[in-house]
């Protein structure tokens, strides 16, 4: 009773700010919610004249041919194995650079620094595919020329399975690390400057107080972005995979997406398309349910 | 008191333009009307057909340009006046076609005239099925242009599986077999000529790319460059620099297990092995530019302008573009055009099994018919593909003492490019402004690329044991395969195990099914 009592005081003396929820409520509920009816589709066989309820129910086949599909293995394989690179290379990126950044005591200059490494983030990846493409060809581009001034034989990097993972990585990191640093810079600025001075006074060094204090004041920044990004280990992203792999490099490359792309767009399976879809976030949410609880044993600060 | 105000007021108007917006999104649906409503005496085509009234025939297209330009405009005018019609052109934005057909055939909307693909495209399939558009039979009895100027092969193709009835008017594609570009400055370098008719024989072509590579044709100094050039098909597999001359020349009659078999299905013949390996082994000798395995078409054209590679597979129609293009980094850069013979000292080619390209149907919700037809069958008569090809007096070109002169700021007419073509006829590829020394080359280059076709008997036909998932599954096992064989990684004997592979899931049922189909054409 009481609480309820409160709370109506509270939201008359505060309306206006649930009024200017509305909007963003709105837009979830219309864009991210209502749409989730349409997961109805991965139980059907969906056919575009007959409409999504007027569609044929087959319950599980769906599924049981994504499980029972010779490369559903490989590409669950594949998509784990490139995330999880991802999160050891990629993750902890932007960290570095933003622990960099903020020792940079000429504020200009840092401004100017951050800018500058938020670009390659507004490249779409069509443009940086090709760029990526110019610069590992084997006929002219600037890496092999390297190699061959050095002596050595031109390289085809892109037909090549073991090296596939290595560019997609660092692509990753490089269009994302400056972009990345921006949360974390953030969470930087709200640590208490008092405990900078007095580790001053107590005669620690810069390392000292990055280690001890900027890097614990991000802590929790940082682990409720990796409890997040677990939820996305079987999302590799579309675009930069199919735009750089090749059938030479399947056996490495093939993920989720291009799977996705390739048996349910191309030939107009929408319903298998979507159960992929609805496996990909089924999973997606255990790991997020799963790490979230135990960043709560460790007595870390959690999402809920 | 007034922020509150203020604040509540921004709420509401935020919400009313989100639902505006959808609103809008409703009406509208982006129809590019072609032209300015000049009359609006115009009530969609109510008026009786008897009476002078214009009737209004609305177009869906895909047409790869946002707006029709002048020449487009002119012609549809020309053709209205002469039909006594209104012709309103959608056009969604090309990249969205298929989704935008989709979302017109769930809307239960339609215009007149419906512009598909493909004979497998599940919008067309789904149009058949929901008896969204009709069929035409009656109605081409009393259209002569279009019959006489529509390949056989085409008609096939849109005949329904279900009555047998046609749905469609093809948008005809002049089937050819294209040969190759060769720059001929280097040619002369390295002391080569091509025979006056242009052909050569496999063993001539070889010699030419392998000397284009060692023998630095460009002069630099530097041995930078490739005897040739190839892109990617959709599955990412690189194309073959040579296929009909070894005698791959899609779905043929065969005396083997099948009545009719492609030779990459052919457990029987080495037809597909010698294709594979022929480009193996250009690509391991360092011949074939290796960046065409991941090119696409424009970074395998780009090349052969900036001089990395000496020669392309292409359409000889092109002569003119690639003149310019070549010659911004090279003025002193020649192309000559060279048809490759096959093992027998003929010049075959495989063409498009339907010879279409996209085609017209007509939607149940159109109230005449019989004028669209007549509208389509008159684009092709003397008079209609004579402004079809060359254009409109006035807009176009002007008679000059009783010769047409074309005007030099001519813009692209991409409705008439894509509206209807003559079959057979090569000349419409040439563009009529072109001089006619131009002319010269490139019409017996095209005469020989259309008279060499040899047309594959599959009509486009997809089988629909292509949609099972172990079959789909296994195609990106046989893409993966095709694509390490070509590049060296695998033997070409590999191909035996892949092959077996692929009847074993499910490609004995698609050569069946084929077959089937095939067999009901004839």
């Amino acid at each position: 009773m009481g609480s309820s009592v409160k709370f109506k005081k509270y939201f008359v003396s505060n309306y206006m700010l649930y009024l200017m929820l509305i909007p963003g409520v709105i837009y979830i509920l219309v864009f991210r919610y209502i749409p989730m009816g349409g997961i109805i589709i991965a139980f059907k066989d969906f056919k575009f004249i007959k409409g999504i309820l007027g569609s044929e129910w087959i319950g599980l086949e769906n599924f049981k041919v994504l499980f029972g599909s010779r490369d559903f293995y490989k590409i669950l394989w594949n998509s784990l194995w490139l995330s999880t690179l991802k999160l050891i290379f990629a993750f902890p990126a932007p960290i570095i650079l933003a622990l960099l950044l903020n020792e940079i005591r000429h504020n200009s200059f840092k401004r100017v620094t951050q800018t500058i490494m938020y670009l390659p983030h507004f490249i779409s990846w069509v443009v940086l595919a090709g760029m990526i493409m110019n610069f590992l060809s084997p006929s002219n581009g600037v890496i092999n020329t390297v190699i061959q001034s050095l002596g050595g034989q031109p390289i085809h990097f892109l037909i090549k399975p073991e090296y596939f993972r290595t560019i997609i990585v660092t692509a990753e990191i490089w269009k994302g690390i400056g972009w990345g640093t921006i949360i974390y810079l953030a969470a930087m600025t709200s640590i208490d400057q008092c405990l900078y001075e007095v580790a001053s006074i107590e005669g620690a060094n810069r390392f000292h107080k990055m280690c001890y204090i900027t890097l614990p004041g991000i802590s929790s920044t940082i682990l409720i972005l990796f409890v997040i990004n677990l939820g996305y280990i079987l999302n590799n992203g579309f675009e930069q995979i199919f735009l750089l792999y090749t059938p030479s490099t399947y056996e490495v490359a093939d993920v989720f997406e291009t799977y996705t792309y390739r048996i349910g767009l191309l030939s107009g399976r929408f319903s298998y398309a979507t159960a992929i879809g609805l496996f990909k976030s089924v999973v997606g949410a255990i790991l997020v349910l799963s790490s979230n609880r135990i960043a709560r044993l460790f007595g870390k600060k959690a999402i809920w | 008191m007034n922020r509150k105000i203020l604040v509540l007021m921004m709420s509401l108007v935020l919400l009313v333009s989100a639902t505006a917006c959808s609103n809008n999104n409703k009406k509208t649906s982006s129809t590019d009307s072609t032209k300015e409503q000049s009359s609006s005496s115009v009530e969609n085509g109510q008026g009786d057909k008897k009476s002078n009234e214009p009737i209004t025939i609305k177009m869906m297209a895909n047409l790869y340009e946002a707006e029709l330009k002048e020449p487009d405009i002119a012609f549809l005018n020309a053709i209205e006046e002469k039909t006594n019609t209104k012709i309103e052109i959608e056009i969604p934005p090309s990249s969205g076609y298929a989704e935008k057909l989709q979302l017109m055939l769930v809307s239960g909307e339609y215009p007149d005239v419906i512009m598909f693909q493909t004979q497998d495209s599940d919008s067309y399939k789904n149009a058949l099925e929901g008896e969204v558009i009709i069929p035409l039979d009656e109605y081409l009895e009393k259209t002569p242009n279009l019959m006489k100027y529509t390949y056989d092969a085409s008609w096939k193709a849109l005949k329904s599986n279900t009555d047998g009835k046609i749905y469609g008017v093809p948008r005809t594609s002049v089937t050819r077999a294209d040969g190759f570009w060769l720059r001929k400055d280097w040619l002369d370098k390295i002391g080569i000529s091509i025979p006056e008719n242009g052909e050569i024989t496999i063993d001539e072509f070889t010699e030419i790319m392998r000397r284009f590579t060692t023998d630095d044709p460009d002069g630099n100094g530097i041995n930078d460059t490739f005897g040739i050039g190839v892109f990617v098909d959709p599955e990412k597999v690189m194309y073959p620099v040579l296929t009909s001359q070894f005698g791959d020349l899609g779905w043929q009659k065969s005396s083997g297990e099948f009545d009719y078999i492609i030779s990459q299905y052919n457990k029987n013949t080495e037809v597909y092995k010698k294709v594979l390996s022929y480009t193996r082994q250009l690509y391991i000798d360092g011949i074939l530019n290796p960046d065409s395995a991941v090119s696409d078409i424009q970074a395998t054209r780009e090349n052969f302008w900036r001089g990395t590679t000496g020669s392309m597979w292409g359409f000889g129609g092109d002569y003119n573009q690639h003149m310019e293009e070549l010659g911004k980094l090279n003025p002193d850069a020649r192309i000559v055009y060279a048809f490759v013979e096959n093992e027998n000292g003929e010049v075959k080619g495989t063409g498009y099994g339907t010879g279409m390209w996209q085609f017209w149907s007509i939607a149940a919700t159109c109230k005449y018919p019989d004028r669209v037809m007549e509208v389509m069958d008159y684009a092709l008569s003397d008079e209609g593909y004579d402004m079809l090809y060359a254009g409109v007096e006035g807009t176009d070109y002007d008679v000059v003492n009783g010769k047409r002169v074309y005007r030099d700021d001519l813009k692209n007419a991409t409705f008439r490019g894509l509206f209807l073509r003559r079959a057979g006829d090569a000349n419409f590829f040439i563009k009529p402004h072109l001089p006619q020394e131009q002319k010269d080359i490139i019409l017996p280059i095209l005469e020989k690329s259309v008279a060499s076709v040899v047309r594959s008997e599959d009509m486009g036909y997809v089988p629909q044991a292509s949609k099972e998932p172990t079959y789909m599954d296994y195609m990106a096992t046989m893409a993966q395969g095709r694509a390490k064989i070509l590049l060296g990684e695998l033997e070409v004997d590999a191909y035996d195990d892949l092959l077996e592979g692929w009847y074993k899931n499910g490609g004995q049922k698609y050569v069946e099914e084929m077959n089937e189909y095939i067999l009901k054409q004839k």
